[in-house]
């Protein structure tokens, strides 16, 4: 138990340290104090051509650790946390907030949705006789390798093309004032989950049904359904725990592509904004983004040790 | 190669072979031409403004100058793919370059590098790229020449895999040299560089080439996600122009246009016009997706092979030796959980 405790920290404090190392790499190769100092020149209109400027690629050490040590003191007092934009600063707290449960929810829901479809996909295969199996595994490799952006375009464009036809609006497809549409975007950032997930476990569970005690089961003349849920599911479902971090990397890819498509003003696209004139802003929202992971992640990790210490 | 024998590997690499020719062979015969961005009938009637719609002769419409879509997406593959196989090759040289001094330095570097790499699963990759090449792209974009920010984007695209594609690789190296017949290589007297040139490489390069492969994949994919985060790969120039407004007062548009064609640049350039004429932005994403179905054909080719002439040598094994695994009747779980 202190083991896994002990990892869980320095798995933490390890993934902060990463990712403010990385936030404040633009500061290392930049020379931003100029360029932030022009862009503000040029924002408030004190300065209207900006073709004399020219600047180069630099590598100042000194203004990597300020940056560094401003990150951390900006995290440590989030209220009075500001960033920059389009000749201004702003207050941190009550633009993040706006964001960031919307996002929260989306990948919170995209997880459970594709973990819960996912296993019951995986149960249903099985159920299927051997070449039904061959054809549907194909299936799913195939759409699998497709890229995330054509998928959600493809939604998009079924959902539109849906209307086109019957008039029928069957979901909010973009963010109109105070009408937030939630189903849609949690079902198409959890396409492509969802077939990973499945994927792994039919893999893994193939996989288990040749060992042995399986035939065994099978000879003594239990049910296929009930080997499947009670035996092969449970065998294999805790290695697809590992697999967490997967999961949550193609959730958050889809979900960037998924706010620019559908034009939903999420956390992704507030790093895009902003993130890149202000590099403490995109240590904060990464920050944002790994907690809950990692909350979910050190539960499951602890609980899987408590109820199976091998 | 027996690669070739796989007929997935040879489908993704004629797809991927006819599309670069296909594009060089198209820059090198076109005529020079400004083309109209009004389309007339037989008898010189006005049919259709810039971009027009989809018909015989413009199979997938064309952009807003009058440019026949389907040529403006071949002329950008090449750029596309040069580029594509320009970062993937320099991947695969820097890291294993830098997989050499991952093996001379103490391990727990090579541990640590691992553990603090793993903030790139909190994020997706693109927004990693995005953070570095922006600022010289879109933030401060007066500040820096085309030529740096061209290299800019190379280099934030080549080093951000680096990390985890030399752990990878030296830990491939170091399974490789644990075998007997590479120990014992350097009691025949074989120098560090032979035993690698000649014993290690040999047996590193099926899996290296598989990684390049899966690079180039993955490349394709951050180039696709950078161009809806706007960034331009392959240049772009911006263009200002004032148009009357709607109560008649000027109103000034500026718009970026992509200088190359490159299939990213094409879905920048079109983003506004999404709504209105869809097929311009889906058009090169379905070049990006064709592209990405080969790659992956070319993968599922290759490992088919691996695995073909791995079992093969298991079977002659077995079949000398007659060795069977004794079978267990204990449940043993298989993948053991990386908490």
């Amino acid at each position: 138990m202190i083991k896994t405790a002990g990892k869980l920290l320095s798995f933490f404090l390890l993934s902060i340290l990463g990712i403010l190392l990385f936030t404040s790499l633009p500061v290392l190769i930049y020379d931003y104090s100029v360029l932030m100092n022009n862009t503000r020149l040029i924002d408030t209109g004190q300065l209207d051509n900006n073709s004399f400027l020219t600047n180069s690629i630099q590598f100042e050490l000194h203004a990597y650790l300020q940056q560094l040590k401003f990150t951390v003191q900006q995290i440590m007092d989030l209220t009075q946390t500001t960033y920059y934009s389009n000749g201004s600063d702003y207050q941190l707290l009550p633009a993040f907030l706006e964001v960031y449960p919307q996002s929260l929810s989306f990948f919170m829901g995209g997880l459970l949705a594709s973990l819960l479809v996912g296993i019951s996909f995986a149960v249903i295969y099985m159920i299927f006789p051997y070449h039904i199996r061959l054809i549907i595994k194909k299936i799913i490799l195939a759409i699998e390798t497709l890229p995330d952006v054509f998928i959600i375009i493809l939604v998009q464009l079924t959902v539109i093309w849906f209307y086109k036809t019957t008039g029928l609006l069957m979901f909010n497809i973009v963010n109109v004032y105070k009408t937030e549409a939630y189903f849609l975007p949690i079902f198409t950032i959890s396409i492509l989950p969802t077939l990973y997930v499945t994927k792994y476990l039919i893999l893994s569970m193939e996989d288990e049904s040749n060992k042995s005690y399986i035939e065994f089961a099978r000879g003594k003349g239990l049910k296929s359904i009930y080997l499947i849920i009670v035996y092969m599911l449970k065998n294999t479902a805790p290695s697809l725990f590992g697999q967490t971090k997967t999961i949550f990397w193609i959730l958050l890819s889809n979900l960037l592509i998924l706010e620019i498509i559908f034009n939903i003003y999420g956390i992704m696209r507030f790093i895009a904004e902003y993130g890149v004139e202000n590099p403490h802003l995109a240590a904060i929202c990464m920050i944002a983004i790994f907690l809950p992971f990692f909350i979910i992640f050190a539960t499951g990790s602890l609980l899987i040790r408590k109820l199976d210490p091998r | 190669m027996k690669y070739f024998k796989q007929p997935s590997f040879l489908i993704g690499l004629t797809i991927l072979v006819l599309l670069l020719s296909g594009s060089f062979a198209y820059s090198l015969l076109k005529e020079e031409s400004t083309p109209s961005n009004i389309l007339y009938d037989e008898k010189g009637k006005m049919i259709d403004r810039a971009p027009f719609e989809r018909s015989a002769e413009y199979p997938l419409g064309s952009d807003q100058f009058g440019n026949n879509y389907v040529y403006v997406l071949l002329e950008g593959a090449k750029y596309t793919l040069g580029f594509v196989v320009l970062i993937t090759i320099s991947r695969m040289i820097l890291s294993i370059l830098v997989s050499f001094i991952l093996l001379v330095v103490p391990s727990f570097i090579k541990k640590l590098i691992n553990r603090i790499s793993e903030i790139f699963y909190f994020a997706p990759l693109s927004i990693f790229a995005y953070l570095l090449i922006a600022p010289a792209l879109i933030a401060f974009s007066w500040s820096y020449s085309d030529f740096t920010q061209f290299m800019i984007t190379t280099c934030v695209l080549v080093v951000l895999t680096v990390p985890v594609l030399s752990v990878q690789i030296a830990n491939e190296i170091s399974i490789l040299s644990k075998e007997e017949f590479i120990q014992h290589a350097p009691l025949l007297g074989g120098g560090r560089i032979h035993v690698f040139m000649k014993h290690i490489l040999p047996c590193l390069s099926p899996k290296l080439l598989l990684l390049t492969v899966q690079q180039a994949g993955q490349t394709l994919a951050i180039l696709a996600h950078l161009a809806f985060l706007k960034i331009f790969v392959g240049g772009f120039s911006k263009i200002t122009y004032t148009l009357p407004g709607v109560s008649g007062t000027p109103v000034t548009y500026e718009r970026t246009f992509s200088d190359s064609h490159e299939w990213g640049g094409l879905i920048v350039q079109n983003w506004d016009f999404y709504y209105g004429a869809p097929i311009l932005v889906i058009a090169p994403v379905c070049c990006f997706v064709l592209c990405s179905i080969a790659i992956n054909l070319m993968v599922s080719g290759m490992t088919k092979s691996e695995n073909h002439s791995s079992t093969m040598q298991k079977k002659k094994i077995t079949t000398s030796e007659e060795t069977l695994p004794s079978a267990s009747f204990l449940p043993v779980k298989k993948g053991r959980l990386n908490a």
